[in-house]
């Protein structure tokens, strides 16, 4: 899989983002420092201008019913017309070319287009399924010559075959960038211990290469066990086109037919969870929506209780469900939910969108859940944390020439944790990291910006019964 | 521009705080979590140094986009407080305001109470809310620094005048914690709170108000999650714990926590004996939101703190600090 690449891409992208701001809140203690880079938007942006080639944040994809298998409630929408019928593609397909087209598939099928709707791949011309089981060694069912004059699939009964019909490459293009390919390989004939060289070549969306891989390899006539696997990784790269082709040593220059099994696909999963990628893109305090007062310095019953001050206003604002609605629905469609949870019905209690981890130690998320507020906790990675979110807001005077706020986004360093606040969706959020000992003096990688940063850019979203009203 | 009705609010508040200042007497130093208490001479019965330079509370700042604050309400018969108006802050040393480092710029002056119906966070009375790092024996900020503070190391936690009205608001006390409340944009995101003497363990920290236990701290953080919302982090609380207080327990208002101590991090001593005390919750700016974080609890401690007054008036008499530091730091 892929997935170490972008694992390492994510742990830079986050590097810079949560260093630039510590820098900045080292710094603040002298000076103002309002410009710093704070918002994940702006770092995503920095991210993606210095590596070109891939977005910082990914996701991995799980299939939904791993995800059910792993005791992960999915948060259906409100209206189930909207429900995804199934989740997205994995973040790796295995084409055995088994279950393609059904068991009344002839001898040879063309591929083409055929895998197109289900995982975005398609196969350039000359490409074609065929039967590679006993029977067809040496004829075809209709009593033609089989390509399989050697081998069997190397899995299930079937294969693919590139027959060059005047072509020179396989061609395979991806709806959905991949990270590596690989697959098995045979000439369809040839001498004993014939040299064969394979290329598999990557391009990315200009087109241009990005990736190239060649072998020399002996053919043994005796391919049943399919001993040759041509790869090719994308080394951080997003592969959108490749082409395969074999050649005999003895005659480099032209290419000839072969047979692939087992072709793998790593795909480049997807860009930061639905909840990121909206967080990234509300890089501006918002104005707070809709809002009802809750309590307010007028409110008679408090002041009874006040002797010297008044009571703080509290408002309560509006959620926009659409597009926390929307977001769920990418985020089902992606297979990304919460870990799991012991007890979700707190969330049913919630009237806002719930911010939670995808992945946590063991059974450690725990929710507590009031109509405006939520409060959970878990570990991860051996580290404790608590996301607190809340749809009312207290409204509280600055200090005289308290400097302007002008990113969502807040990180933030504490003798005892470190923390990120910030409005979505119209609540307010706040994703603490509790020190161990209670102490980042005992803690040194406490304010590690890596480590914290990996854990907010796989938060996902939870709507339970109450919210699900969109109230 | 500073139009005439800026000016009449500016003359307003300075005159409340020259008489709410002169309600108390000098008080002097401390030392808080996050700066480690200076070695002092000896933690003996040394006597307390000669008199330090009396701490200078802030003027009021230049008015700002954000509303006004309310003026104060009248003191109430029966109870009285003095202490200082919100966003006063006791300064490194007089004359700070506009210097270069800004240290203790600028507190909030909102006086908004942001939860109205909080009990008082420690067991009894009389508790001081000062700084712990200005006071007598706190060593100043970022101690063996470089910097010179007001009462330099001077003085014992032990000293008297560390339990003294006027209580001082130390919201916003220079720290390089992200604070966009404060007028620096950094502080100390909580109020210290130290009880009626030093002694540590001797006072019990209580919850504020109903609600969960939400984390306990592997040393000395305790954070409820309360009925109202709000969220309360409070530090420097030692083991064990009061019976019943575990995770995910369910607490009542007043109801005891465990004690207050010295504690930050695995090491005993490391402060001076108080309470961390902060209360989160969403925050809105005007009409624009600006995340959820730590609000100014002060108002919120002189209410309660005046209902504590109310209900236990025996509590109140004045409680003589221990003769002797050492007192401070058993065990």
């Amino acid at each position: 899989m892929g997935h170490g690449t972008s694992i390492s891409l994510r742990l830079s992208a986050f590097a810079a983002v949560f260093a630039a701001a510590a820098l900045a809140q080292d710094d603040a203690a002298d000076e103002k420092v309002n410009n710093a880079p704070q918002s994940l938007g702006d770092v995503l942006t920095l991210q993606r201008t210095a590596q070109q080639a891939t977005p910082a944040f990914r996701q991995p994809r799980i299939p939904r019913e791993d995800l059910e298998r792993l005791g992960r409630r999915i948060f259906e929408l409100a209206n189930p017309e909207e429900q995804p019928d199934e989740a997205g593609a994995p973040d790796r397909v295995v084409f055995t070319f088994d279950t393609f087209n059904g068991d009344d598939m002839g001898p040879v099928e063309a591929i083409g287009a055929l895998y197109r709707e289900d995982y975005g791949v398609t196969f350039g011309r000359g490409a074609s399924v065929v039967i590679c089981q006993p029977p067809n060694f040496t004829t075809s069912a209709a009593g033609t010559y089989s390509p399989c004059a050697y081998e069997s699939a190397a899995s299930g009964r079937n294969a693919a075959l590139y027959d060059l019909r005047g072509g020179q490459q396989l061609r395979l293009d991806f709806d959905r960038p991949v990270s590596s390919i690989s697959a098995r390989i045979n000439p369809t004939g040839g001498r004993l211990d014939e040299v064969f060289e394979y290329r598999i070549t990557g391009f990315d969306a200009n087109g241009a290469r990005i990736a190239q891989n060649r072998q020399e390899f002996f053919w043994r006539q005796d391919a049943a066990t399919w001993p040759t696997r041509a790869s090719l990784s994308a080394d951080g790269g997003e592969i959108v086109r490749a082409t395969i082709e074999l050649r005999r040593r003895l005659a480099a220059s032209q290419s000839v037919r072969f047979l692939i099994d087992d072709l793998t696909l790593d795909f480049v999963p997807d860009g930061p969870s639905p909840v990121v990628a909206d967080l990234n893109e509300e890089t501006r305090p918002p104005r707070i929506g809709d809002p009802v007062v809750v309590q307010s310095p007028d409110d008679a019953d408090l002041r009874d209780e006040l002797r010297l001050y008044p009571p703080a206003t509290r408002i309560r604002v509006g959620i926009d469900w659409l597009r926390a609605n929307a977001a769920l629905e990418e985020q089902n469609l992606r297979g990304i939910a919460p870990a799991a949870l012991a007890d979700s019905r707190a969330i049913d209690r919630v009237e806002l969108p719930v911010l939670l981890p995808s992945r946590a130690d063991g059974a450690s998320l725990s929710v507590v859940g009031q109509r405006d507020s939520y409060h959970a906790d878990f570990t991860r990675d051996g580290r404790d944390y608590a996301i607190y979110g809340t749809r009312v807001l207290t409204r509280i005077g600055r200090a005289p020439g308290a400097p302007a706020i002008t990113q969502n986004l807040q990180i933030e360093r504490m003798g005892y944790g470190m923390g990120a606040s910030f409005s979505l969706y119209g609540a307010s959020y706040t994703i603490t990291r509790y020190c161990r000992n209670d102490s980042a003096n005992e803690d040194p990688g406490c304010h590690d910006a890596d480590d914290f940063g990996v854990m907010a850019e796989e938060l996902a979203l939870a709507i339970g019964a109450a919210g699900r009203r969109n109230p | 521009m500073i139009t005439l009705r800026d000016m009449i609010k500016i003359m307003m508040v300075a005159a409340a705080v020259i008489l709410m200042t002169g309600c108390g007497r000098e008080f002097p130093s401390g030392d808080d979590a996050e700066a480690p208490v200076s070695p002092t001479p000896a933690e003996s019965d040394e006597p307390a140094p000669s008199e330090p330079e009396t701490p200078s509370p802030q003027p009021s700042g230049p008015p700002t986009e954000d509303p006004p604050p309310s003026e104060p309400a009248p003191e109430p018969a029966g109870v009285t407080l003095p202490h200082n108006s919100p966003g006063t802050l006791l300064l490194r040393q007089p004359g700070d305001i506009g210097t270069a480092r800004n240290f203790g710029k600028f507190g909030v002056t909102d006086p908004s109470v942001v939860a109205p119906l909080m009990r008082f966070p420690i067991d009894r009375g009389p508790a001081f809310l000062n700084s712990q790092i200005f006071m007598f024996g706190g060593g100043g900020y970022n101690a063996g620094g470089g910097e010179v503070h007001n009462n330099g190391n001077v003085g014992q936690e032990n000293d008297a005048r560390n339990f003294q009205y006027p209580w001082y608001d130390n919201f916003c006390e220079v720290r390089n914690w992200g604070n966009d409340l404060c007028g620096v944009g950094t502080g100390h995101r909580g109020q210290d709170i130290r009880p009626a003497t030093c002694e540590n363990g001797a006072f019990m920290v209580v919850a504020p108000e109903a609600g969960y236990v939400r984390r306990i701290g592997d040393t000395h953080l305790v954070e409820i999650y309360g009925d109202s919302g709000l969220v309360y982090r409070m530090l420097h609380i030692d083991r064990p714990l009061a019976a019943g207080i575990v995770k995910d327990a369910r607490v009542t208002a007043g109801q005891v926590i465990g004690p207050v101590s010295n504690k930050t991090g695995s090491t005993s001593r490391s402060t001076t004996v108080h309470l961390h005390f902060e209360i989160w919750h969403g925050l809105a700016n005007g009409l624009v939101n600006i995340g959820a974080g730590p609000l100014p609890p002060y108002t919120s401690l002189v209410e309660a703190y005046l209902d504590l007054m109310e209900d236990h008036p025996e509590q109140f008499d004045p409680v003589p600090p221990p003769a002797n530091v050492a007192a401070c730091r058993a065990p």
